[in-house]
């Protein structure tokens, strides 16, 4: 049995079908110009219908499950999309207007095109909804950022889940839980400190423009630097957004694409400040996250590109244990796909909301 | 050498005259409310040698005029006509990597560098310019709080920016207070016994107004919470500190673009002061605690020292083995609290505060740490002034060795 997972972009719609009998993805791919820059959900639907015959030659299908990045942190990792959640989530859209519709558009588009077929909506920042005041907020009036929704939520919620859950399973016989360095290499990059299963730190902000820097987001920035952009050079905040979303992070660094996979296996020189500037930044943030748990268990990698942390975690460790106080500190990686996560969640879900109708 | 030290606000301009190189103090004093007349008037707080302190009124339409009427006491006190002149400057920009001694030919450069502060840069650089004009011949140095960190590496003083884009707009990490965080660390290793050349510190300079935390390896500057501007890092008196930029853009489209309004708001109106939305000061809100706190001054509270708190851990790992952690200006000095909360469970680190000695400090300096800590935690005076006279008369006499 399979689950077709969507995660919606702005442009392109990608998908992945995971098969989970086999334990594996069986395709992936994406529909690209799925919404043909509008929110019209016939257009939408017929992108799914076309995705859908494609998915469907491959093995029954169980559900759809949508992944969303923002919002919706109420209804925990993992909800079945009925009308009253949609509604729900509309009422939020103004806190991911870039987002939020696109979701709700495509949600109705499947629920129009296959009635019968469940959706499941899955949510990244639902892990951090506990997340501490202290950590969640910035130095703004905390009125104003209420209102526009300015708080730090991390953007990796089910890869944290995921890599946490399995080492709380781990550390199941001790008294107190594993103090966990999560680290999620994927298109942004983002670390949290977890207790448990508890956050207590994450590098993200209210958007994937804080923190670490992505393939082509910029991270942690003096936040005068917009500003500057904006006085000196006549841009626009859709310019510099431009800029800072698409053309900065590891990209702006090495002058050309690149994964933080082949960013840290390659040696080449012209990446070399790439390399050395992902590597502090992660050296800092695993400093915050220590003094935030005071010490650290394990740390673990996850994320599309986790297989990175082969090179970083052995550099971590040896920087992190030449602190007069630190002991041993280990790492290990966490190999789920995000589909797997994903497939896993929304089985569970679905048998609950069998039980519950039963 | 007899230095004056000049050292701008943007109502105030503080400075001493300190005898080189003895380091002891002839005057010193403060010129407050200068500019468009306020509900007081214009005044110069002083005191010369171990005197009394004393108070002239009179008008200061500005910081040049301000420094006139200071000469002008001077001028009256024996043995107090100041032989040169260090200018504190926050910013020195990509332009002044270094403390320089200040000639005509300077003068577009310094302009060019009064946007990068806009807070501190433009009264200091009038003041300045002023100054040679006044007196061409009193030898002049501009001590820049960016020189310090000028040894900061490239991966820690560069944004993940575009590489053409930051190089031509002249965008990295320059970091502040480098003056107070140079001064207190050669303190620091006169306290321990060490050349500072073999020293690992962390350095937080904790102000009532601006706050930065400094981590340095080998004496020398590898890194600081402030950045391109004074406004990145820590949660200060109102500024915001540290801000996903995504946000700022919400803020500008918000504010239709106008980022006059914006600059305004993350400069002026944040920090403690956005926070608690009653105080800019944290010591307000501190004097609150264990009263059941307003759920803004905790909010306010918690924020401004998990802040603290995040920068020193990451700045312990950067410099471990790190050899001590020192807290410095107003809050970090007078504030045992502060340095209890920030420092709390950091045994991970090798650091650990002994309650007794943090909570009864009434000298300084003065070293905190228990008697096992490995990372000793030692609370020093900064002395800005006196840093600046030193640069001062170090350059001037460099350049008489050379001339000779």
């Amino acid at each position: 049995m399979n689950v077709l997972v969507l995660k919606p972009g702005s442009r392109h719609l990608g998908y992945a079908l995971y098969s989970v009998g086999k334990a594996a993805t069986v395709m992936t791919g994406e529909v690209r110009d799925y919404r043909r820059g509008g929110e019209d959900q016939q257009v939408m639907g017929e992108a799914m219908a076309e995705l859908w015959e494609k998915a469907t030659h491959r093995g029954a299908v169980l559900s759809l499950a949508v992944e969303v990045t923002s919002g919706g942190s109420e209804f925990g990792p993992c909800v079945l999309a009925d009308e009253a959640v949609l509604e729900q989530l509309s009422s939020q859209a103004g806190q991911a207007p870039l987002h939020l519709p696109v979701v709700i558009s495509l949600v109705r588009a499947c629920q129009h095109v296959l009635p019968q077929m469940p959706v499941i909506l899955t949510f990244q920042s639902a892990f951090f909804a506990d997340l501490p005041a202290r950590e969640r907020s910035y130095g703004l009036d905390p009125d104003m950022a209420a209102r526009l929704g300015l708080q730090r939520t991390g953007q990796y919620g089910l890869y944290h889940a995921a890599a946490c859950s399995h080492l709380v399973h781990l550390h199941k016989d001790e008294a107190k839980p594993p103090r966990i360095i999560s680290i999620c290499l994927d298109h942004q990059n983002e670390l949290a400190a977890v207790l448990g299963r508890r956050p207590l730190l994450v590098t993200s902000g209210a958007t994937t423009l804080e923190g670490l820097p992505g393939l082509t987001t910029t991270g942690e920035m003096d936040p005068s630097i917009t500003l500057t952009l904006a006085r000196e050079l006549k841009w626009g905040p859709e310019q510099i957004n431009r800029v800072l979303t698409q053309e900065s992070g590891l990209r702006g660094l090495a002058g050309e694409p690149v994964t933080t996979l082949a960013l840290f296996r390659s040696r080449a020189n012209s990446s070399k400040l790439a390399r050395d500037v992902m590597q502090y930044r992660l050296l800092l943030a695993c400093g915050s996250a220590i003094a935030a748990m005071g010490g650290v268990d394990e740390i673990i990698f996850t994320g599309r590109y986790a297989e990175a942390g082969n090179r970083l975690g052995p550099w971590l460790c040896e920087r992190l244990t030449r602190s007069r106080g630190m002991g041993n500190v280990s790492w290990r990686l966490c190999a789920q796909s995000l589909e797997q996560i994903v497939a896993e969640l929304t089985v569970t879900t679905l048998a609950v909301s069998t039980d519950q109708a039963a | 050498m007899k230095v004056l030290t000049l050292n701008c606000g943007s109502s105030s301009l503080k400075y001493r005259l300190i005898e080189l190189p003895l380091e002891s103090e002839l005057a010193a004093g403060e010129a407050q409310r200068i500019g468009p007349p306020t509900a007081e008037p214009s005044r110069i707080m002083y005191r010369q040698g171990d005197g009394k302190p004393q108070t002239l009124l009179v008008p200061m339409s500005d910081h040049a005029s301000a420094f006139a009427e200071i000469m002008k006491l001077l001028a009256g006190q024996d043995g107090c006509v100041p032989e040169a002149v260090g200018h504190r400057l926050v910013h020195g920009g990509s332009r002044f990597g270094d403390h320089v001694i200040v000639t005509p030919a300077m003068r577009d450069d310094f302009e060019q560098i009064k946007s990068l502060a806009p807070l501190h840069n433009p009264p200091a650089i009038d003041l300045l310019v002023a100054c040679q004009q006044r007196y061409p011949t009193l030898p002049q140095v501009a001590v820049f709080d960016t020189a310090y960190h000028s040894t900061i590496p490239d991966y820690a003083y560069t944004y993940a920016l575009p590489r053409g884009l930051a190089k031509r707009m002249g965008i990295r990490k320059y970091g502040f207070h480098g003056t107070s965080h140079q001064y207190v660390a050669s303190e620091a290793a006169k306290m321990l016994g060490k050349p500072l050349s073999e020293l690992n510190l962390v350095s937080c300079h904790l102000g009532s107004g601006g706050a930065s935390l400094c981590a340095i390896v080998g004496g020398q500057s590898v890194d600081n919470t402030m950045g391109f501007s004074p406004l990145q890092g820590l949660i200060m008196s109102t500024r915001c500190g540290d801000l996903d930029s995504g946000v700022v853009l919400r803020l500008l489209s918000q504010s239709m673009g106008d980022e006059e309004a914006v600059e305004a708001l993350l400069n002026r109106h944040s920090g403690v002061l956005g926070l608690s939305g009653q105080s800019a000061d944290i010591r307000d809100v501190l004097a609150h605690s264990g009263t059941g706190l307003a759920p803004r001054l905790e909010l306010t509270r918690q924020v401004y020292l998990w802040r603290i708190r995040k920068y020193l851990g990451s700045y312990l790992t950067v410099t471990a083995p790190t050899d001590a952690v020192i807290f410095t200006d107003t809050i970090g000095e007078t504030l045992p609290e502060v340095r209890s909360s920030v420092c709390a469970g950091l045994d991970c680190f090798g650091l650990a505060i002994d309650q007794g000695r943090n909570q009864s400090l009434t000298r300084y300096p003065c070293d905190i740490a228990t008697d096992g800590s490995p990372v000793r935690a030692l609370v020093i005076q900064t002395n800005e002034e006196l840093a600046i006279a030193r640069v001062t008369y170090g350059l001037l006499e460099q350049g008489k060795e050379v001339a000779a």
